[in-house]
């Protein structure tokens, strides 16, 4: 813990025209932007919604029940990442470890989830250029997946950090910082969820046509 | 400001018990969120598209959650809101605006879509196979024909027939309009375009296969080749051709057509010079 303290390498007094952290205000613009590169992808899915012209369509390979679960166990997750962050506020050295690689795990799981989600719909004929749907949802699902694994490397550095006795109260912001961009990775799952899953997962493909 | 500055706002962290109450909540909106809309509950046919809207709100209310109390915004220095409230704003407006510019088309799109869809391969054979009884009642009711169509012609069985023997034109009994098989019980001319029969844009264009398909495979004659393609379309794909995109156009799509159907549009097709 001595050690964290003598590495904090953000002085106490550092100088900044908002009176505002820069590296904690600089993720919250970069969070800011990320949202309009959800919102963009997101937008396409919705325009392109409905508009396949082959299968497989949504209501025949979405299942909203197992994604459910995986969506439990993000909301786990950012849980576990608020722990994290107060253990590390307390100095709870055993607690900052634990919490990290439960989120670490948490996210794993997540990302478990949707590698068997790809690959069934994979197998069900449902490829990134199959149709509109396939298209508009790998391409979105899919970055939101990166996003997640980003976050789970960053998490295990942490946790090696961590396990070095390196992260405590004086190297909180880090704790935080980190934190932050978890739990926006729970929301902007959270829209997708409903979207794609609640709202968009009983789609059906248009009527056959009638005669040709 | 500085560290010092984040810990001297401790006060303001919700504690253990609050971050597991909103834990609680978010799972509780979470399943209340999935009874909606899965079927088995029951609630999804009563409230009809009034499901959409209620989604959204909850979701929203779990969207604020997060970011109030697990990103703790609701403790912290305005300016982080503002920025973050700026570009979700911003994405918000994109997504109306792209959303508002495709609606504004009147719905071009979707009957678009509509009239050019291809059924998913299931729906196909189920279509196919109601076709063909619909046929096969329709056949027994009119004036005895010189030949019934094959009700039950699987595609197992269709292929099992060497296409040689079968498409002999001599076999094609009268009163089979090739072009309305094509447009009409076929449903040919919503994937394919031929000049001055159908539109479609899905397949390749079948404007002048009659000169075309003689030499689209080596050693089969121009009939042989087009009975195949339409019987067991994936059994060969010819190189070249615009659109002949393979697991598309599948022998279940053509399950429904009898072999003098078939033969019908083989004439028909021989015929687009």
């Amino acid at each position: 813990m001595a050690h964290g303290v003598e590495t904090a390498h953000h002085a106490e007094e550092e100088y900044t025209t908002t009176g505002l952290n820069h590296r904690k205000l600089l993720m919250w613009v970069f969070l800011g932007s990320d949202c309009m590169f959800f919102g963009a992808l997101i937008a396409t899915y919705m325009v392109y919604r409905g508009q396949s012209l082959n299968g497989p369509y949504p209501i025949d390979i979405i299942n909203v029940p197992v994604t459910t679960i995986s969506t439990f166990v993000l909301l786990c997750s950012s849980f576990s990442m608020v722990q994290a962050l107060a253990a590390t506020n307390k100095n709870d050295q055993r607690g900052i470890k634990i919490w990290l690689l439960a989120t670490a795990f948490l996210g794993a799981i997540f990302i478990g989830f949707q590698v068997v989600e790809f690959n069934t719909f994979k197998n069900e004929g449902l490829t990134l250029g199959a149709n509109l749907f396939g298209a508009s949802f790998f391409t979105l699902t899919g970055f939101h997946g990166a996003h997640v694994t980003l976050g789970i490397i960053w998490l295990l550095g942490m946790f090696v950090l961590a396990v070095k006795g390196r992260v405590g109260p004086a190297t909180a912001l880090d704790v935080e910082i980190l934190g932050l961009y978890w739990h926006f990775v729970d929301i902007v799952w959270i829209v997708i969820f409903t979207l794609l899953y609640l709202i968009g997962g009983f789609d059906a493909g248009p009527a056959p046509a009638s005669g040709g | 400001m500085s560290s010092s500055h984040q810990e001297g706002q401790q006060g303001h962290h919700p504690t253990f018990k609050q971050y597991v109450l909103v834990a609680t909540i978010l799972f509780a909106i979470t399943i209340v969120e999935f009874l909606l809309i899965w079927p088995r509950a029951g609630v999804v046919d009563s409230l009809g598209y009034s499901k959409i809207p209620l989604l959204a709100i909850l979701s929203a209310i779990k969207f604020a959650i997060v970011i109030a109390f697990y990103m703790h915004l609701k403790f912290d220095h305005r300016l982080f809101t503002w920025v973050f409230l700026a570009g979700l704003f911003l994405a918000f407006g994109v997504g109306v605006a792209l959303l508002t510019l495709f609606l504004s088309l009147g719905g071009e799109p979707r009957a678009y879509a509509l009239e050019r869809a291809i059924p998913y391969d299931e729906h196909a054979v189920e279509l196919a196979k109601e076709k063909a009884k619909e046929r096969a009642a329709e056949a027994a009711e009119a004036t005895p024909m010189p030949t019934e169509p094959a009700p039950d012609a699987t595609p197992a069985e269709a292929m099992a027939d060497t296409p040689t023997q079968a498409s002999e034109p001599a076999s094609k009994p009268a009163g089979l309009d090739g072009q309305e098989i094509f447009l009409g019980s076929g449903g040919c001319g919503a994937c394919h375009a031929v000049d001055g029969v159908s539109q479609g844009l899905v397949g390749p264009d079948l404007s002048h296969l009659g000169t075309e398909a003689a030499s689209r495979k080596p050693g089969t004659s121009a009939e042989d080749y087009i009975f195949e393609s339409i019987r067991d379309p994936q059994a060969f794909v010819a190189t070249g051709v615009d659109r002949a995109i393979p697991g598309i156009m599948t022998a279940a799509v053509t399950a429904g057509l009898s072999d003098d159907e078939v033969n019908a549009l083989v004439d028909f097709l021989l015929a687009q010079k």
